[in-house]
């Protein structure tokens, strides 16, 4: 069977399944891979196009030399005494929406020397576009030849077929989209040992420490880090916060809310964008006030701050991002132990004691964060992601005793 | 007094008012007082209400001044300020399938209050007398259990200026023609009231006599319709095209359209012959900036706020809607009413569920 036909199209358009399957995977981080992904990071670095983009230029910078012989030498600590080998075929099933989120760990797996099927959204963006026209020159270069048989991006797999054809194959999957398309995905079943690494719903939270804050210059600086976290994919990203943990003095929250929005204003490229945004963070607002589960606003402008008095599962259900945050104030850090169920995948923190942040997020009790970086961080990649460690997950590793 | 007959007696002497012939500035103290009373009482009688309006409302409060709610918390909440027992009636919006229809609670005052509002709105364009009445759209529009859909309330609101209630439509939305044939035979030389929904009678009158080759000849028919241009706007209809095809395929030429909603039912927003929806007297609109919600000036297109002395019976007189609006002047219409008049440019644009949880969609599973 001609398994092309599974899909409305593929990338390379010369590439079929069947094809991919009939190459061996590569070694881990042969030069061959290493170059490519060298070749990537320049074209999305250097190509004009590209630099309307940030996620696709923060894409290209992650990609670059340094960065990748960094994870080169952490596996290759991890391999004393191993043998670390590919899984064989990875299929990735991407969002609709977060552009690039799926490169990174569409990389890490080519990394590890695997075959890859990446399956798209049905959504376009220029962004995705560009990217997917970037990789296509790419692999129509003869020196990119190898990379080219061994990856394969399909767009419009939706058909029962081509879902079980996909599952099938696969020795890994990378299941992006949260619960329900995690769950609907799972449903083909996949061989028995088969990997999963699924990114389920999650939102993220920012704990700021008003006692340590002062007005000026710091307030400054906090808002437009927080901003970093929260602009891209319209706060949709899973590790983007969503949740604002207010620790202490209290004093300087209104001021921090007038200028987290005048950070967002002074950023818009096109202000007409998001006609609808208020009126949405107007009906989650009065959603929570008729409850009696918040105060009256801090800010509702291009931005919206909503003071709350808890934070529960049917709240960040109804949270529809777009630059919204959820405020609650605590007293100490403590009482943050009762906030971080296992939905909450990123942790920021802003003037919070290194020491007592560590003591804290050790307690078993705890399910929640799987990383904790600080404020502006929150959606630089890692290797290691949403509790997941991508590179291990993702290679083989064989044990070796000699003696 | 008691409140409730404060507010009793301000709404029935507004009521009394032409309705489009007040001051502006005499409408706006007379409503400003009307809201002061309708606060008060939603505060005391809807914990909702309460926990979202702390603010006090005066009757020097001014109307932009006012808080109003987003019409999606009728779709959330079952929002009511009388007593279970007092509810006669459950009006439901016409939630698209799938959606969560608003739900408004109607108790008899509101109830009674909308239907004067109505027929004293519509006077001024039909007359004192009852029509034949032809409807467009099917008798089964009418549920069984007490609750209204939106339809079945509008068609009920204006039924009752009308006689011979004629349905246009067979329960699967095809013209029923005998009924049709017989109605414009009878009724070909005199005064005849049409009523249906925007949609509906584009898609299943209009459209529908095309397809079929039939014309009507009603040369005295008033049509009167409602709903929105939304799924018009789609097939690139104007409300100029609406009224030539109608104009051929009916002989109708009076056609009036209207802005109202489930969630202030009773003061609608009547098409001019400048075509401009006019404020009744029981009844303003705003206009905000869809990015800050502040007031757009005159000409400014924004999301429309209504607000309407009607609603007891639910927190509904002051309502931020989801659709767009310009406000073009108060008082100086070409046609003569007095008033704020305005145009309505269609909805918000849905908001897209994206990100992190929005994958490429469900795999088929055979759906």
């Amino acid at each position: 069977m001609d398994k092309q036909n599974l899909f409305d199209s593929v990338m390379p358009a010369t590439l079929s399944l069947d094809d991919l399957l009939t190459q061996p995977p590569m070694p881990v981080a042969s030069q061959s891979i290493l170059n490519f992904i060298q070749a990537l990071s320049d074209t999305l670095l250097k190509d004009p196009a590209c630099r309307a983009f940030p996620d696709v230029v923060a894409l290209g910078f992650w990609l670059r030399d340094g960065n990748i012989k960094r994870l080169v030498k952490q596996i290759n600590s991890s391999a004393q005494q191993a043998l670390i080998k590919p899984v064989g075929t990875v299929v990735h099933y991407t969002p609709n929406n977060v552009d690039t989120m799926f490169l990174y760990s569409w990389v890490c797996a080519l990394l590890m020397g695997n075959r890859n099927v990446v399956r798209l959204g049905s959504a376009d963006s220029p962004a995705k576009q560009m990217l997917l026209t970037c990789l296509e020159r790419l692999f129509s270069l003869p020196e990119h030849a190898d990379i080219a048989f061994r990856n394969l991006f399909v767009q419009g797999a939706k058909s029962d077929e081509s879902n079980h054809a996909l599952a099938q194959v696969a020795d890994a999957r990378v299941l992006w989209g949260g619960d329900d398309s995690v769950l609907s995905i799972k449903q083909y079943q996949a061989k028995p040992r088969c990997r999963d690494i699924s990114f389920a719903d999650r939102y993220s939270a920012v704990v700021i420490n008003g006692d340590e804050l002062t007005d000026g210059e710091q307030l400054n600086t906090l808002c437009e880090l927080l901003w970093q976290d929260a602009k891209p994919y319209a706060q949709q990203a899973c590790s983007s916060p969503r949740v604002l943990f207010w620790l202490g003095d209290k004093s300087l929250q209104g001021e921090f809310a007038r200028l987290l929005n005048e950070q967002a204003i002074g950023q818009d490229t096109a202000p007409s964008d998001g006609i609808s945004r208020v009126n949405e963070h107007l009906v989650m607002s009065q959603w929570l006030q008729c409850q009696s589960l918040a105060d009256a606003p801090l800010v509702m402008n291009r931005v919206s701050v909503i003071p709350v008095h808890q934070i529960n599962a049917q709240m960040m259900e109804m949270h529809c991002g777009d630059a919204l945050f959820l405020m609650r104030t605590l007293d100490t850090l403590n009482d943050l132990a009762d906030c971080l169920p296992a939905r909450v995948q990123t942790l920021t923190y802003w003037g919070v004691e290194r020491d007592a942040l560590l003591k804290l997020l050790a307690e078993p009790s705890i399910q929640g964060v799987d990383r904790c970086v600080s404020v502006g961080k929150a959606l630089t990649f890692s290797p290691e992601w949403d509790g997941y460690r991508l590179l291990v997950s993702l290679s083989r590793y064989v044990q070796l005793d000699w003696g | 007094m008691t409140m409730a007959e404060d507010y009793q007696n301000a709404l029935s002497a507004l009521l009394d008012e032409p309705v489009y012939g007040l001051s502006q500035s005499e409408k706006l103290t007379r409503l400003q007082a009307v809201f002061a009373l309708l606060h008060e009482h939603h505060n005391q009688h809807c914990t909702a209400y309460h926990n979202m309006f702390r603010q006090p409302v005066t009757c020097n409060t001014p109307l932009d001044q006012l808080p109003f709610i987003a019409v999606r918390l009728f779709k959330l909440f079952a929002l009511k300020s009388v007593p279970d027992n007092d509810v006669v009636k459950c009006l439901m919006s016409s939630g698209t399938s799938g959606q969560v229809p608003s739900r408004i609670f109607l108790d008899s005052l509101t109830s009674r209050m909308q239907s004067k509002a109505l027929v004293k709105i519509l006077q001024q364009f039909l007359g004192k007398q009852r029509l034949p009445m032809l409807i467009i759209d099917s008798p089964d529009v009418k549920g069984a259990d007490g609750k209204l859909n939106a339809r079945a309330a509008g068609i009920q609101g204006l039924a009752m200026f009308g006689r011979d209630h004629t349905y246009a439509l067979n329960p699967d939305m095809t013209l029923n023609t005998e009924a049709i044939s017989a109605f414009s035979q009878r009724y070909h030389d005199q005064p005849v009231l049409v009523f249906g929904f925007t949609f509906m009678v584009w898609q299943h009158f209009v459209s529908a006599l095309k397809a079929s080759g039939m014309t009507l000849h009603l040369p005295h028919a008033h049509l009167f319709h409602s709903g929105g241009w939304k799924k018009l706007e789609a097939q690139k209809v104007s409300n100029e095209t609406f009224k030539q095809q109608l104009l051929a395929v009916a002989g109708i030429s009076a056609v009036t359209n209207f802005y109202g909603m489930a969630e202030q039912v009773g003061s609608v927003f009547m098409e001019c012959e400048e075509g401009m929806l006019h404020a009744p007297v029981t009844a303003e609109v705003i206009v905000r900036n869809p990015y800050d919600l502040s007031l757009a000036k005159t000409g400014e297109s924004g999301l429309i706020q209504v607000l309407s002395a009607l609603p007891y019976s639910y927190p509904g007189y002051s309502i931020l809607t989801e659709d767009r609006g310009t406000i073009h002047g108060v008082g100086d219409c070409k046609c003569g009413r007095s008033g704020t008049y305005f145009t309505v440019q269609g909805r918000l644009p849905k908001v897209e569920v994206r990100g992190c949880s929005d994958t490429s969609s469900s795999p088929g599973l055979g759906a």
